[in-house]
């Protein structure tokens, strides 16, 4: 790749008016995507007719700004009020929100943008070496590596989810039956629609996560609090601490990397990343059990990594003309109204474009950076807003919210049996997030192993002939081998605590076969007898 | 302790969401089999949500006969009655929504819930519902544009007719 | 197919908007059945589109609304309502007030869906506006595929194709090829043109049988081979001028179908306001910016009898598909 053209792009990010259009995009992103159900694709919808009047780069440059701005908005209601933003932030509510009821919103959210500006930036760069060498490989994933990544990410929520991992999986089968109801893609047969057009359309994702997590949280705060608010008392620090960045520099840079390359798989790319760098941070962590209470590298990571890919995921989009999610379709849209077919020829035909765009990038980030600093300390008074009067806010806002992506009032209903769902999960232990993410996942799934079949003729082989889909495959049997070692090691070893605890306080006799102090050998092959309760409960 | 705690009997009230579970993949398998299942080879539109639904039964199963004791479970008291007014006040905002618009629904929804449920003071009830609605009108019907359902609210201020 | 919910609120609103209007004694919006000129339009105008935005039809949706606006005065306002193979969208405009300010630009397939499965409209439900374009198919396959011709693709015993969807041309259309030449085909269903597009330049399938536009680009870079050509009237385009037609190569195209796209409106709209509408869309169409656009884009302008006739075309394209598909033993449900 030419430096020079890279350079050019810099410079034309750089110049004041179009510093002028991504500062306007970000905080319009921002704004926006903190209003629930108006994500990064409504929000760059509508002011896509505003790029027909702007010159061309500064039409591009303000919708990536849109782009991040809203991405940014959505973590920010992630970990204020539990609500996701969109399917990549899913992650974020276990870890973020945790820290905001302990008062740490403020370092959730500043190491958020961080990570994300940090996580751009490398991806940028990846993009830069990296590209023409990415392009060809991207275009050789097909369906059986999607359905293997899907696979991957399905099996990585259930594991991590705040639930045992028995009820994940139950919910997450849930949550694959509902991504069923709608038109089946592959044969066209309409599957669970009961004669309703509504029910055709498939039930909306926001819909569902609002109800989920929205409404259900303030069905849930109805019965347990009436006066409070969710964080009381000081709120702490708003600027990551030290010791935050330190604990952080890890999970980033892990993050960056794993991020950039899962998001050049087109549809799944952000969630799994997200998903993975949450597994990935949690198994090298030096503490895991405070992973789902707060640990900051829950947040650090999956933002990185959900940041990365979202600029990775470009690539596909600007060098082959395939956009690989909603909003890239829209930015594609957009060039073409200005008159560029992005393409294979764009970087030969429109280098100014092609490295605008990724500059932009760049500086949209390093601009949502410096605006989220300031803004944090408002937002993050919105925890301390006694608990009734947030409800009213949060049933107004995603009530219009989840009406506005369809103009369906129907998509309000679906919201809120969601959120009388949502309610009955909290109250018996089952975690909503991996029905969130299986709803996305789900299809993706599903799709790609018929597709991969329809190729192959209807051979399971398909899947382990092919190299990137036999390294997927491998990554989820270790996945599995590695989860169910780590639970029965920690099971038996906390039961070996345990005994040795209640023997040197004199609660039970030491028993003369399996509490022997000297043979410790003994403990660490689990007898036959064990149960899993415990080691369930501590996940 | 290494002693094992005793399980509580089957029936026992926490395990009604397993058996409710248990019961929804049930009958989404037998939904899933009056559309074309397929084969293997060449999977028909009921296959997945059969084989999922029948993975959901089989996991629910599993959870009822293996969980020992209501730890995870919270119990339904009294208070938890309030939660169906909760519920049904939503309900009724999305029926108001539907007929007499944003405004009016936001208002009489916010008033409601901030007096009865939230037990504020009637100065922060109406600043709280007054000052909502106008900024959820305003940024979403106005500013984004959203086609609501007619508003007579904000038809009356816009064009001085209902 | 309503949910009674959607009854409900429909009846609701109906109460409530004969009410309103029986409070308020102002005098009507000027109505239809009066002979005088008609006060049209005097307010913001929506054009539903009923497929995701950044797609072909969006696209030039949002083109025809923005040279429209300067003619009619108004602002067009393009929405997308995406899913259910366009049905949903098009269910919303069928439903919508005939006053006018409610069109849709939309594909041929769109109304077909219609004949092939239960959707609350029929051909009926819509007022035919203006035809625009159509869009002539490439068969094209990936180099890495080995396949370098025509010839070679029937020498295979199977192959694989991908398609945009259940039922779409690019569906039929190549089954009905495949069959025709006698290899074994089985069709790889996408969501959409940008995924069955990405599969063949993957070479995950063998070839893909639709949209000049969607692949001239991949075909300019070498990314993708043109094996035929199908065209409206047969003959080559003059971008692909070595390309032979699938009439040429000895195909039957009788039952083949190539999209179409146009504007309709609810039916029961008065007909001034589509004569209006109709007026002013065909002075875009025709005109240089959308032509240049057209062009650039790969979309053949209907013009005389195939515009006019484009609604009739529809219904005929639909009835000649349930054909094939009840051969072909395809059930939508």
């Amino acid at each position: 790749m030419d430096l020079g053209d890279a350079l050019g792009g810099f410079a034309v990010a750089l110049q004041p008016l179009n510093l002028l259009f991504v500062f306007l995009g970000v905080l319009i992103g921002m704004v926006v995507g903190v209003l629930p159900g108006l994500g990064p694709a409504p929000t760059i919808a509508l002011m896509l007719p505003l790029t027909y009047v702007m010159p061309t780069e500064g039409a591009i440059v303000m919708l990536a700004g849109i782009y991040y701005g809203a991405y940014y908005g959505g973590t920010i209601t992630s970990v204020l009020l539990r609500l996701p933003g969109e399917a990549a932030s899913v992650v974020t509510v276990y870890d973020g929100h945790q820290m905001a009821l302990k008062g740490r919103a403020g370092p959730a959210l500043g190491i958020s943008a961080i990570g994300s500006f940090i996580g751009g930036t490398v991806a940028v760069i990846g993009l830069f070496f990296l590209s023409p060498v990415i392009a060809d490989f991207a275009i050789k994933l097909g369906p059986p590596e999607f359905a293997m990544l899907a696979l991957g990410g399905l099996f990585m929520v259930s594991m991590l989810g705040q639930a045992k991992p028995l009820k994940n999986l139950i919910v997450a089968g849930i949550g694959l039956l509902v991504a069923t109801v709608g038109i089946d893609s592959i044969t066209g047969v309409s599957r669970f629609t009961f004669g309703s057009t509504e029910l055709l359309r498939g039930i909306d994702f926001i819909a569902v996560t609002m109800g989920l997590f929205g409404l259900g949280d303030v069905l849930y705060d109805l019965e347990h609090s009436v006066r409070s608010a969710r964080v009381s008392g000081k709120i702490g620090r708003v600027l990551p601490t030290k010791q935050d960045l330190r604990d952080s520099a890890g999970p980033i840079a892990r993050g960056s990397v794993l991020g950039f390359f899962l998001g050049l798989l087109p549809g799944g790319g952000g969630v799994v990343s997200s998903l993975a760098s949450y597994a990935v941070e949690k198994r090298v962590a030096k503490d895991p059990s405070q992973f789902g209470k707060g640990a900051i590298q829950g947040v650090a990571g999956p933002e990185t990594a959900n940041n990365a890919g979202s600029t990775s995921s470009f690539l596909p989009l600007l060098s082959l003309g395939i956009p690989s999610n909603v909003v890239l379709a829209l930015i594609y849209g957009a060039l073409l109204i200005q008159g560029i077919t992005p393409g294979p020829g764009l970087v030969t035909e429109h280098p100014e474009v092609f490295w605008g765009v990724l500059a932009s990038m760049v500086v949209g980030n390093a601009m949502l950076l410096v605006l989220s600093l300031p803004l944090v300390r408002v937002f993050v008074n919105l925890v301390r807003v006694r608990i009734g009067i947030l409800a009213t806010i949060i049933v107004l806002v995603t009530m219009i919210g989840v009406y506005s992506v369809g103009n369906s009032i129907a998509d309000m209903w679906t919201m809120l049996i969601f959120g009388v769902v949502g309610y009955v999960m909290r109250k018996t232990g089952f975690d909503p997030g991996p029905l969130a993410l299986a709803l996305v996942l789900g299809p993706l799934l599903e799709s790609s192993v018929r597709q991969s079949l329809l190729m192959s003729g209807g051979s399971i082989g398909i899947f382990v002939e092919r190299p990137v889909a036999l390294v997927f495959v491998l990554g989820i049997v270790a996945l599995i081998v590695f989860q169910v070692i780590s639970r029965r090691r920690s099971a038996v070893e906390r039961r070996f605590y345990d005994d040795v605890h209640a023997q040197m306080h004199g609660e039970i006799e030491p028993d003369p076969v399996i509490d022997a102090p000297e043979d410790l050998s003994d403990a660490v092959s689990p007898p036959s007898t064990m149960t899993q309760s415990r080691g369930e409960k501590e996940q | 302790m290494s002693t094992e705690t005793s399980r509580a009997p089957l029936l026992a009230p926490f395990r009604i969401s397993s058996l409710v579970v248990a019961g929804f993949a049930a009958t989404t398998a037998v939904l899933s089999m009056q559309l074309p299942v397929g084969t293997i080879q060449q999977p028909g539109a009921g296959m997945w949500p059969l084989i999922v639904s029948v993975g959901v039964g089989i996991a629910a199963l599993v959870l009822l006969f293996t969980e020992r004791d209501a730890s995870d479970y919270e119990p339904l008291t009294k208070r938890s009655l309030v939660v169906i007014v909760g519920f049904l006040l939503m309900a009724g905002f999305i029926v108001m929504f539907a007929n007499i618009g944003f405004t009016l629904a936001s208002l009489i929804f916010s008033v409601v819930w901030l007096r009865f449920l939230a037990k504020e003071r009637w100065g922060v009830v109406i600043g709280g519902a007054v000052g909502f609605t106008v900024v959820f009108v305003v940024v979403f019907v106005i500013v984004l544009k959203v086609p609501v359902p007619h508003d007579p609210v904000v038809s009356l201020i816009t064009t001085g007719r209902l | 197919m309503t949910s009674s919910i959607t009854r409900l609120t429909g009846a609701a609103l109906a109460v409530t908007a004969s009410l309103a209007l029986a409070a308020c004694s102002s005098a009507p919006a000027g109505d239809a059945d009066t002979s005088a000129p008609v006060d049209y339009p005097t307010k913001t105008i929506t054009m539903i589109v009923p497929y995701a935005a950044g797609g072909p039809t969006d696209i030039a949706a949002r083109a025809i609304a923005q040279e429209s606006e300067a003619i009619l005065g108004q602002t067009i306002v393009v929405e997308n309502r995406p899913g259910a193979s366009g049905i949903t969208g098009l269910a919303e405009v069928a439903a919508a007030a005939p006053d006018g300010y409610t069109l849709t630009f939309t594909t041929g397939n769109s109304f077909e869906q219609s004949v092939y499965r239960e959707t609350p409209y029929t051909f009926e439900s819509f007022e035919p506006i203006a035809g625009v374009f159509s869009q002539p198919y490439v068969l094209v396959t990936s180099p890495s595929t080995g396949v370098g011709s025509f010839a070679d693709l029937e020498a295979l015993d199977s192959a694989t194709y991908a398609t945009t969807g259940v039922g779409t041309p690019t569906h039929t259309d190549a089954t009905q090829l495949f069959e025709q030449i006698g290899v074994d085909a089985t069709a790889v269903p996408f969501d959409g043109s940008a995924p069955a597009v990405q599969a063949v330049v993957g070479g995950q399938t063998t070839v893909f049988f639709g949209d000049a536009a969607q692949v001239m680009p991949f075909i300019e870079s070498g990314d993708l081979i043109p094996l035929a050509q199908f065209t409206v009237d047969g003959e080559r385009v003059d971008y692909l001028p070595d390309v032979e037609t699938i009439e040429e190569l000895g195909i039957d195209a009788g039952d083949m179908s190539l999209p179409l796209w146009g504007i309709a409106a609810p039916a029961g709209t008065p007909a001034e306001i589509v004569e209006i509408l109709r007026t002013t869309f065909l002075e875009v169409i025709q005109g240089d910016t959308f032509t240049e656009f057209a062009d650039t884009n790969y979309f053949p302008l209907l013009t005389g009898d195939a515009e006019v006739d484009w609604y009739q075309t529809v219904q005929d394209t639909a009835a000649g598909t349930k054909a094939v598909l009840d051969k072909l033993g395809i059930v939508l449900q």
